[in-house]
């Protein structure tokens, strides 16, 4: 049955069963800390992955994100720090929060496009962000909302790592049907030429809205997440630098695919964490990185690779023609 | 071809190595115990000031393992310079006095927060699970010092002590229970008294200017309350509330004119201080109107690049007042002067003395910290002389000091700092009120002002 399965996809699959097969096994094998890390990463990889469906998929960059998964983070903050609500209340309070915020940033967005969409949503951010240090009976203002407890049975740290661990499989494979879809390769158009897809009977802002508020539903996820993880939120989870990053890490690891984002967060989070008890200058580092990435490996870390992959693939396929799956790359060899 | 990018890639590598190398050779996260006093000058101030090395204790039970503290602060980002302070003058006191205490060796280390709760609550996470640190002493932030203070609550292992982080709350409204704020302040104490100075110097008029969050808001409301409620007016339409980070403060400065005030309030941080200031002098305020100056306004790391002559005889309150004429200041701000060129911060001074109470509470407890209920009993239980003058904690965690009445002078050297003129002793976190009385009304917000004029 393997056999029916091209090269590239048999090693894709084995990295899939690989991947999944450490993280279960990694509470076994690694103490708080890391686990703790592990599960951050995972976090803000989703919300790099939904920053994605966004921008790598539809070419709508946005530098506002951070305000929807912020909104559904302080939702369920202030249902469990201030009215003392049950946790159905909390959830619901916060994927409540965190859909309004995307239907109401998606329909301000809907008609704009390229620099003005990152114009519009960085506006919307900001918002957030200002609402987030003065409504002060609401979130607390500068001093964020303490006493979020997760919810029984997922209170121990691993408990919360397989929940998290949970959850994003199930969103990375919900994202997978999204984009392989005929929205998903209808959002493809949308980045190309959005004329294009209007002229071809599209609607083209119809769809922008409904790409917005997938988007968001994730990001939704992903700040409800963040927030049981920490216990806490406050303003410095929907700043500007939140939104800035969750972009970057999608540019990282490469933008457009769904792997890209969450290697890139494993990366930034990793050098955020880990690397800055060894290097007092991380930060440095951290733009080092961005600027060989950008120069050397535009596509991004997963970009890099699958093309690296995809020339030795064809230097085999060369001197082993008889290998019958190359179909997909045979055009690309010869001289 | 290729080789163009061999040599990018060398020199990239190249500046990452150099990147690595920390400026002060490498111990700049990472510094463990006994580290050599380095200190020019240090060795004679370390006999006067060390007051424990030299009581020869019985090795009373001493440790099989070394105390391990772990420090947060922010040494990246745009607080670096604050949070280098505070990192400094923690590492000066052990510099300057013994790591061996009663018999048990101290060990710390300095993390980087980047001022990110995010990042502050996994690397507080290491430093207590990997790196048994059994105290923390943390952030500067508000934000992140709740976050930590959160998340160390139900741990009974770990002492938490937040000597910066200052919001009203933490040992007020909202208390944790291993949470204790030696060396540290609540946002309001010091400017309640201001409050009172200020009526009492026969001001009645006062406007206010404060940066739009939650410090400010404390800081602000600490003021107007004892200054209103003593029976001065501040006029709820001549509060006035810039945006943090803000740049440019011309057209509230305009305000501020036209309101014709006795004088104003005024709590401004970061860059927006030397902004203030620029703008306070080129509209030519600064002979009409006087300022009374929250504490971080004119604390010297804020003032140390206004111009001189925009600054010099600001009035401000304080804990801390580096041109304290006591020889428990003066011995500090010249070690850490001598140390690092800077005049001390309050920053540098309240990690100094949150080093000094963790000192003395490991000698009262003779080594043994493993209780630490009764450790933090113990500390409260202290009475100090530190750098900030007499210092003893309340029930809630929260010192009582002396709070002065700075102004900014310039030193034979050239250089401003706050010298006292005038002392208000033994003022706690709810002066002039008793806990139950103050306790009753809500924290200070922009809403609530605890304006007596309405």
């Amino acid at each position: 049955m393997l056999r029916s399965i091209s090269l590239t996809g048999r090693v894709k699959l084995g990295l899939a069963v690989a991947g999944l097969a450490f993280g279960v096994a990694a509470p076994y094998v690694f103490d708080r800390f890391v686990i703790g890390l592990i599960s951050l990463a995972l976090i803000a990889g989703l919300f790099a992955q939904s920053i994605d469906l966004l921008g790598g998929y539809a070419g709508l960059i946005t530098l506002g994100h951070a305000g929807v998964s912020g909104t559904a983070a302080y939702g369920v903050g202030y249902m469990a720090a201030k009215v003392g609500a049950g946790f159905p209340a909390q959830i619901g309070m916060g994927l409540l929060a965190g859909m309004t915020a995307s239907l109401i940033f998606g329909v301000m967005a809907m008609r704009s496009d390229g620099v003005y969409f990152i114009m519009v949503t960085l506006a919307q951010g900001m918002i957030v962000w200002g609402l987030s240090i003065r409504l002060f009976r609401i979130t607390g203002a500068e001093n964020g909302l303490t006493g979020i407890p997760r919810p029984p049975s997922v209170e121990l740290y691993w408990q919360y790592y397989y929940l998290t661990l949970a959850v994003v499989v199930v969103s990375w494979i919900l994202l997978g049907i999204i984009v392989n879809s005929p929205f998903g390769v209808s959002l493809k158009g949308l980045r190309e030429s959005e004329t294009r897809m209007r002229m071809l009977g599209y609607n083209t802002t119809g769809q922008k809205l409904y790409v917005f508020l997938l988007a968001g539903f994730f990001a939704t996820l992903s700040g409800i997440l963040l927030v049981y993880l920490n216990g806490f939120i406050s303003p410095s989870t929907v700043i500007l630098a939140a939104s800035a990053i969750g972009v970057l890490e999608a540019i990282l690891g490469g933008i457009g695919t769904l792997v890209g984002p969450m290697i890139g967060a494993f990366i930034i989070v990793f050098v955020q964490n880990v690397v800055s008890i060894y290097v007092a200058r991380w930060p440095t580092l951290m733009g080092l990185l961005f600027v060989v990435v950008v120069l050397f490996a535009r596509r991004g870390l997963v970009g890099a690779i699958s093309d690296g992959w995809n020339r030795w693939l064809d230097r085999r396929g060369a001197s082993t023609p008889q290998e019958p799956i190359l179909t997909s790359s045979n055009q690309a060899t010869g001289p | 071809m290729r080789r163009v990018r061999f040599v990018t890639l060398i020199s990239i590598m190249a500046l990452v190595a150099a990147a690595c190398a920390a400026p002060d050779a490498g111990d700049d996260t990472t510094t463990t115990a006994a580290p050599t006093p380095t200190t020019s000058g240090s060795s004679d101030a370390t006999t006067t000031t060390a007051g424990g090395g030299e009581t020869t204790e019985p090795p009373a039970a001493g440790c099989d393992e070394p105390i391990r503290i772990g420090v947060l602060q922010p040494l990246t980002g745009g607080l670096a310079a604050s949070g280098t302070d505070a990192k400094d003058g923690f590492e000066l006191y052990w510099a300057n006095h013994s790591t061996e205490v009663a018999g048990c060796t101290i060990e710390f280390r300095v993390e980087d927060t980047g001022g990110n709760p995010d990042t502050a609550l996994q690397k507080v996470d290491e430093l207590v699970q990997n790196y048994g640190a059994e105290i923390i002493v943390g952030e500067l932030l508000a934000n992140v010092t709740f976050a930590l203070a959160d998340r160390l609550k139900d741990n009974p292992d770990v002492i938490f002590m937040s000597p910066i982080g200052s919001a009203d709350d933490m040992t007020q409204r909202n208390p944790f229970p291993n949470f204790i704020r030696a060396g540290g302040w609540t946002s309001s104490q010091t400017s309640h008294v201001l409050g009172q100075w200020a009526f009492d110097e026969g001001y009645t008029d006062v406007a206010t200017m404060c940066t739009d969050y939650a410090f400010g808001w404390e800081m602000c409301g600490g003021f107007t309350q004892v200054f209103t409620e003593t029976g001065g007016t501040v006029a709820s339409a001549e509060q006035l509330w810039n945006p943090l980070g803000s740049t440019d403060l011309g057209t509230y400065v305009t305000q501020l004119s036209g309101f014709e005030p006795d004088a104003v309030f005024v709590l401004q941080v970061g860059a927006s201080v030397s902004d203030f200031f620029q703008n306070w002098s080129d509209f030519g305020l600064k002979e009409s109107i006087p300022i009374l100056a929250g504490e971080v306004t004119a604390d010297v790391s804020n003032i140390r690049n206004v111009p001189v002559e925009q600054v010099e005889g600001l009035i401000s309150s304080g804990h801390w007042a580096e041109g304290r004429d006591a020889p428990e200041t003066q011995e500090f701000v010249e070690l850490f002067d001598g140390a690092t060129g800077r005049l001390p911060s309050y920053y540098a001074a309240a990690t100094w003395t949150a080093s000094q109470y963790i000192d003395e509470a490991i000698k009262a407890m003779n080594g043994d910290i493993s209780d630490k209920a009764a450790t933090l009993e113990t500390m409260k239980g202290l009475e100090l002389l530190t750098p900030f003058g007499p210092s003893v904690l309340d029930e809630y965690g929260n010192p009582i000091y002396d709070i002065y009445i700075r102004q900014v002078v310039v030193r034979e050297d050239g250089r401003i700092w706050n010298v006292v003129i005038d002392t208000y002793e033994d003022v706690d976190q709810f002066w002039p009120k008793t806990a139950e009385e103050y306790l009753q009304q809500p924290v200070y917000s922009r809403e609530f002002q605890g304006n007596a004029g309405g």
